[in-house]
């Protein structure tokens, strides 16, 4: 269908839309015209990737400048938005007719769909990002992660196997050196020169380097590094340097600067000479013509720590552990500089774009990304789900049949008869649930230890009278092919369990759509592990500069991976899913809060508190609910638009826009608003917290 | 002097000089083979293994050339057969050689009821074929018709057929027992009219399977224990469980059966050392000689990560290819929980992966069993091009399939389970002579799929408005409890079951009578067979008759008069057969008069 927002001609190429989609591409274009960051988070499921990408190929046509840059996190999902972007193109064009031909090399040219990393790794993003205008839309789908996201791409760790391999890298490099002297001393001459001249200016793909500040791109190369045999041993001395410090017996934690300082007495190596590491080192390479990079990437680490440790002083930090924590024995010491502040990576991208649109199925509490990633957004969107029927059952279930309650609080989690309640209830739900069932465990320990006890209580058995039983193991080869087999069990009707890990590979990037999930058990909240110092050190980093307590961002990040969990079973309004959240401490306001407002406006007061029998009473009628026939004339108007309801919905618009009335906003307030059966048409309940930027 | 390549364990038992399409060479009959090699050469050019073999024909011994002709189960179509002509050629004892082969293959191919002694006889009986057959009566002793000949033709494959339609159909089981058992109808005339129905059941290839039960096996029980003897029952259901959840055993039996040990043996083994693996759990060592305990160290090998691409596989499952490298392990990124980090947690694998590898068996999907094995295989070659490409285009399907929101398209597309109709005359022969013309049908098919896509059903509302009739219907009835309603009710009793299996033994006497009855002078004349089967028909149909008034009268006596009611239609339906009985006797005496 074709329509408009705002003189916006928006080709989107299906025949109905879901209100939320029509709400998020308002929203979106609304960001797009002000400019500036925005989040917009969208009940999963209900085409964020469609609207989005319709959205902005149809801006396109009036802004032909503006190039869609395409974030994601995953290959796959990467490949699922390049289909929906051909999908949108084709429709897009077509409708444009005579029109398209010149659009159609430009739309499908000045579209770049790629993974994070590249985005956000300086290493990477130096080669690729530096070709785009700054009024390139760059949109980060599925961006709940983002913050880890960018703390990973600013983050190395090096061992002794790294510091060996960066050492017979630098011997090749020599002899690679000592070969070109006598077969072509001109090209060195010439690198030489170039870097006399500044780095800018030493290749075309450094012009422009999103994370490095200006004033070290277009600063000319220190002296004692341009020469590349100076070059070679001053990476070195660092490394012998870095070995020696690798030689310790105790838990040493220190910050860049000091690093620096001692650095600097030992080896007399500046951090303005660090700074350049990185790219006087691939300069190098450019020179040696040396085509196998993968080979070098142990002194690239290096190279890359060495650019990174001389640039940044704060927000970082170096933890030297002899020790690994799980096998406190064996003396394998690692060397990590470990980024604390996911702003650093965001910074430069929010600086260069003038669009940034971070948008989720799950960004809920939306504030604390303000906070972390420290940005003032242009706008926040958080759509509610319209319905004409509640296709979601969550159940907090606090305590099993026996009444004794169940959570994996530490003090508790090895007790038997939590064991045992979890296990009843999956054998139990696996009795009434059709199809497919998914279970998500804190952890792969958590989960090996569970399976064993529920090995041994015979428990397992019962439920492969019920279903078949399928596995996520550490092994991603063949976690794949049990996932494979689980949605051949789902589709033969004989129905399938599968037991996976929270914030695993399945909880972030498969979808168990329809029959694949009727229902999510989700055991525990899926705390982070605290004991690691790493992350001990950025939650102090986070209080101190950002003010977020330790237990606030805790929470919060366990609270969107379990959202990220239950979101994955629901794909489209046809769709129904029960999410099971099996712990007491789900019931407390604190952490149910945190869960995004699609899903709490299904949570009931007589969703609360459930023991095993009730969820599995209500489950059974919540399933037969679902099982009604379900026609398209019943959710048209309601929860699906045609063209006639969307002009309404636009006239309806007008008329209230005119008599200024605040009652988006009070409805807006009203968080947990008790969506009655009534009130499940949640057009109007949208949260809209607009803040223009200064 | 036996040379041909030999698999292991075979020992050669006969040999015979013989001509095989015209070119000479030897016939080998071994302990689990048939082979024949042409001279000169070592690769067998022909073998069959003995439970390929259907039958065997032999030339008569005044013939002057000694032939042996076997019909061989075709490799590609198991219910097809193919037919070896050999001929023995020895210059002075052909003829001897050929009794000794026509013995061993006959002891063989058609086990004799007990032969201790031939232990291909024995492990096929005991193991290999341990479900009982149903004890049904497959074939009572026939009545000698002139059609007897016919049963030469029925295959091994439509006995069995046969007896498991007997077996799942009680009904059709009481009719055979009342009519063939007792003579009145050849078993060959009862199966003739039943050919479809052999059809739809047995032979139909989207016959849908039973597969395997869900649950695992947890242990193999004796089925009867006495003071010295413990007998179990290995079924291959079984058996296959077991290979399933102790691949070890697997391989053990693959390396030594039937190579160095019998199935029988092999199976004995197993449950000797059926406490092998509780005594694992308790560090007993294992007894050295024990046949399983070599093959048990592999499992402990195959706990290696299966860290590689996979190719052939649903790109939306697709775990292997997320994040192209691993950060960790390239110095870059943080680890924040060392227990999300699974290379270190390998203790309990061997459990979860038990799960999966029951679980995708039980699928029929193959790929856990391939994935193992062929772990060190490169990837790369088990793929041609072809194959490759075709994986890719699935891939690229999948992908745009998912891609499309189908709740937002135009056309819902109808997704309605396909419906399986076994006797297609039912619907759609008989009352629909009128519409001839291809409109007409497409209009009523138009106006059909209106009314199906268009019919919704309210579950809530009708029972709600039902239940209100339903209760009236039930007050009424139970309101009248006298003595003339237990009449009407036909529960499940005595009179229910002797009135329909009347009903359904009238039906098949008169199909067989209207199927061979005539009217004399008109048509073709009748053969000789059909008068006499006519004939007898009518004399049971008389009796038949007779039984049923002989009923109808006791009923009437009883005082069961609306009980008695229901006989007569059947009694009309035999009375119209005796009729007919009746006017081609006349007309046949008024012939032969």
């Amino acid at each position: 269908m074709k329509f408009k927002i705002d003189e916006l001609d928006v080709y989107f190429p299906y025949a109905y839309i879901y209100p939320e989609q029509y709400n998020y591409m308002v929203a979106l274009k609304k960001a797009l015209d002000a400019g500036g960051p925005c989040m917009l988070e969208m009940p999963s499921g209900t085409g964020k990737t469609v609207s989005l990408l319709s959205l902005i190929s149809s801006y396109q046509v009036v802004h032909p400048t503006a190039k869609l840059i395409y974030c994601s996190r995953t290959v796959p999902e990467i490949e699922q938005a390049m289909e929906e972007a051909r999908r949108v193109l084709t429709y897009r064009n077509a409708e444009l007719g005579e029109s398209a031909p010149k659009t159609l090399a430009l739309a499908m040219t000045s579209r770049l769909i790629f993974s994070y990393q590249y985005m956000l790794d300086p290493k990477i993003s130096s080669l690729v990002s530096s070709q785009f205008a700054s009024n390139s839309i760059v949109v980060f789908d599925e961006a709940h992660n983002i913050d880890n996201v960018c703390i990973n791409a600013l983050s190395i760790n090096i061992d002794n196997q790294t510091i060996e391999n960066a050492t017979k890298n630098l011997t090749k490099i020599n002899n690679g050196i000592e070969n070109l002297k006598k077969v072509d001393a001109e090209r060195l001459k010439n690198e030489y020169v170039k870097l006399v001249q500044g780095l800018a200016r030493s290749g075309d793909t450094m012009s422009a380097d999103p994370l490095l500040p200006n004033e070290v791109i277009n600063e000319v190369v220190p002296g004692n590094i341009r020469k590349a045999e100076h070059f070679v041993s001053v990476l070195r001395r660092f490394i012998d340097y870095l070995r020696s410090r690798l030689r310790t017996q105790m838990v040493v934690s220190e910050s860049p600067l000091s690093f620096l300082r001692s650095l600097s007495q030992l080896t007399t190596i500046s951090a303005k000479t660090l700074r350049f590491c990185s790219s006087r080192l691939s300069s190098l390479l450019r020179t040696l013509q040396i085509s196998d990079l993968n080979q070098f990437s142990s002194i690239s680490v290096i190279a890359d720590f060495a650019t990174l440790v001389g640039t940044y002083g704060n927000g970082f930090i170096i933890i030297i552990e002899p020790y690994d924590q799980k096998t406190p024995n064996q003396y394998d010491p690692i060397f990590q500089f470990c980024c604390l502040d996911a702003s650093i990576g965001m910074k430069p991208i929010f600086d260069k774009y003038k669009s940034v649109i971070i948008t989720s199925g799950t960004l809920s509490p939306i504030d604390i990304y303000q906070k972390i990633l420290n940005f003032r957004p242009s706008l926040v969107e958080q759509l509610s789900m319209s319905l004409h029927r509640s296709c979601i059952c969550p159940c907090i279930l606090t305590r099993g049949s026996d009444q004794i309650s169940v959570s994996t609080k530490f003090d508790v989690r090895a007790d038997t008869a939590v064991i045992r309640n979890y296990g009843a209830l999956l054998v139990e739900m696996s009795a009434i649930v059709p199809d497919g069932i998914i279970c998500f465990f804190t952890s792969y320990s958590y989960m090996e230890q569970i399976v064993s006890v529920w090995n041994e209580m015979g428990l397992l058995n019962n439920i492969l009278n019920n279903k078949l039983i399928f596995v996520e193991t550490s092994d991603a080869a063949e976690s794949a092919l049990a996932l494979q087999n689980y949605k051949k069990a789902c589709d033969s009707g004989r129905g399938a369990v599968l037991l996976s890990v929270a914030r695993g590979k399945v909880s972030e990037g498969i979808d168990f759509d329809n029959q694949y999930g009727r229902c999510v058990i989700l055991y525990g909240i899926p705390y982070i592990n605290t004991e690691s110092r790493v992350l001990r050190a950025r939650l102090e980093y986070q209080r101190d500069k950002y003010q977020i307590k330790e237990n606030e961002f805790l929470t919060f990040d366990a609270m969107r991976t379990a959202s990220q969990c239950v979101g994955r079973v629901i794909r489209g309004k046809s769709d129904y899913g029960i999410m099971i959240f099996a712990d007491k401490r789900y019931n407390r306001l604190d952490k149910r809060n945190k869960l995004p407002q699609w899903i709490l406006q299904f949570c009931q007061p007589q969703h609360l508190n459930l023991s095993t029998d009730m969820a599995v009473a209500l489950s059974r009628a919540f399933l037969k609910d679902m099982a009604q026939p379900y026609s398209r004339e019943e959710q048209l108007g309601k929860s699906l638009w045609n063209l006639q309801n969307l002009e309404k919905h636009q006239e309806k618009i007008a008329n209230t826009t005119n008599t200024t009335s605040p009652t988006t906003l009070l409805l807006g307030n009203g968080h947990a608003n008790g969506n009655g059966n009534g009130n499940l048409n949640g057009t109007t309940t949208t949260t809209t917290n607009t803040q223009l930027p200064k | 002097m036996d040379k041909f390549k030999k698999e292991p364990g075979e020992i050669v038992q006969l040999r015979a000089e013989t001509k095989f399409a015209k070119e000479a060479g030897t016939l080998y009959c071994t302990n689990m083979r048939l082979v024949w090699v042409q001279s000169g050469k070592i690769e067998p050019s022909l073998h069959f293994h003995f439970s390929e073999i259907k039958t065997q024909f032999v030339s008569t011994s005044t013939s002057a050339k000694a032939l042996l002709r076997l019909s061989v189960k075709d490799e590609k179509d198991s219910n097809a057969t193919q037919d070896f002509l050999f001929e023995f050629s020895h210059m002075s004892n052909a003829r001897q050689d050929l009794n000794k082969f026509k013995e061993r293959i006959g002891q063989v191919v058609k086990p004799p009821p007990v032969s201790p002694n031939s232990p291909v006889a024995k492990s096929a009986s005991a193991v290999a074929k341990p479900v009982a057959k149903p004890q049904v009566p497959v074939a009572p002793p026939k009545p000698a018709t002139p059609k007897t000949f016919r049963n030469g033709t029925v295959t091994e494959e439509e006995v069995k057929q046969r007896v498991q339609l007997l077996s799942s159909n009680m009904e059709l089981k009481q009719l055979f027992d009342s009519l063939v058992g007792a003579g009145i109808i050849s078993e060959n005339d009862f199966w003739e009219s039943r050919k479809m129905m052999l059809k739809n059941d047995g032979m139909r290839p989207d016959r849908q399977h039973v597969g395997m039960p869900s649950i695992i096996l947890s242990d193999v029980r004796p089925t009867s224990e006495s003071i010295n003897a413990v007998r179990y029952r290995l079924t291959p259901s079984i058996i296959n469980q077991i290979f399933i959840q102790h691949p070890s055993v697997e391989r053990a039996y693959k390396d030594n059966v039937p190579g160095k040990l019998s199935e029988q043996e092999f199976w004995k083994k197993y449950v000797h050392s059926k406490y092998f693996y509780r005594d694992r759990n308790i560090h007993n060592p294992p007894p050295t000689d024990d046949l399983f305990s070599r093959y048990d160290t592999n499992d402990d090998s195959e706990i290696k990560l299966l860290k590689k691409k996979l190719m052939d596989i649903n790109p939306l499952v697709d775990l292997s290819s997320e994040g192209d490298e691993d950060n960790l392990s390239s110095g870059y990124g943080v680890l924040l929980d060392a227990n999300l980090n699974p290379e270190k947690l390998k203790n309990a694998l061997p459990l979860l992966r038990k799960f999966n590898r029951h679980s995708s068996l039980v699928l029929g999907s193959k790929d856990f069993i391939n994935a193992t094995d062929t772990v060190s295989a490169k990837d790369k070659d088990r793929y041609s091009t072809e194959q490759i490409e075709k994986i890719l285009k699935s891939n690229k399907r999948v992908l745009q399939e998912h891609a499309v929101m189908t709740d937002l398209e135009d056309q819902v597309p109808l997704d309605f389970p396909k419906l399986k109709i076994q006797d297609q005359k039912r619907y759609f022969e008989g009352h629909s002579q009128n519409i001839q013309r291809e409109e007409d049908k497409q209009i009523f098919i138009g106006f059909f799929q209106d009314e199906f896509t268009n019919w919704k059903c309210d579950f809530k509302n009708t029972t709600k408005t039902n239940n209100g009739v339903l209760d009236e219907i039930a007050s009424i009835s139970s309101s009248r409890n006298d003595k003339t309603q237990g009449e009407y009710q036909l529960n499940q009793n005595q009179f229910k079951q002797d009135l329909l299996s009347s009903f359904r033994k009238t039906n098949e006497l008169l199909r067989h009578f209207w199927a061979s009855s005539y009217t004399p002078g008109i048509g073709r004349p009748p053969t000789a067979f059909q008068k006499k089967k006519n004939r007898e028909m009518g004399t049971h149909i008389d009796n038949m008759y007779s039984e049923l008034e002989n009923w109808k009268n006791t009923l009437t006596k009883d005082g069961k008069i609306n009980q008695a009611s229901l006989i007569n239609s059947i009694m009309q339906s035999l009375h119209k057969a005796i009729e007919k009985r009746q006017e081609i006797n006349d007309h046949e005496i008024i012939g032969t008069d």
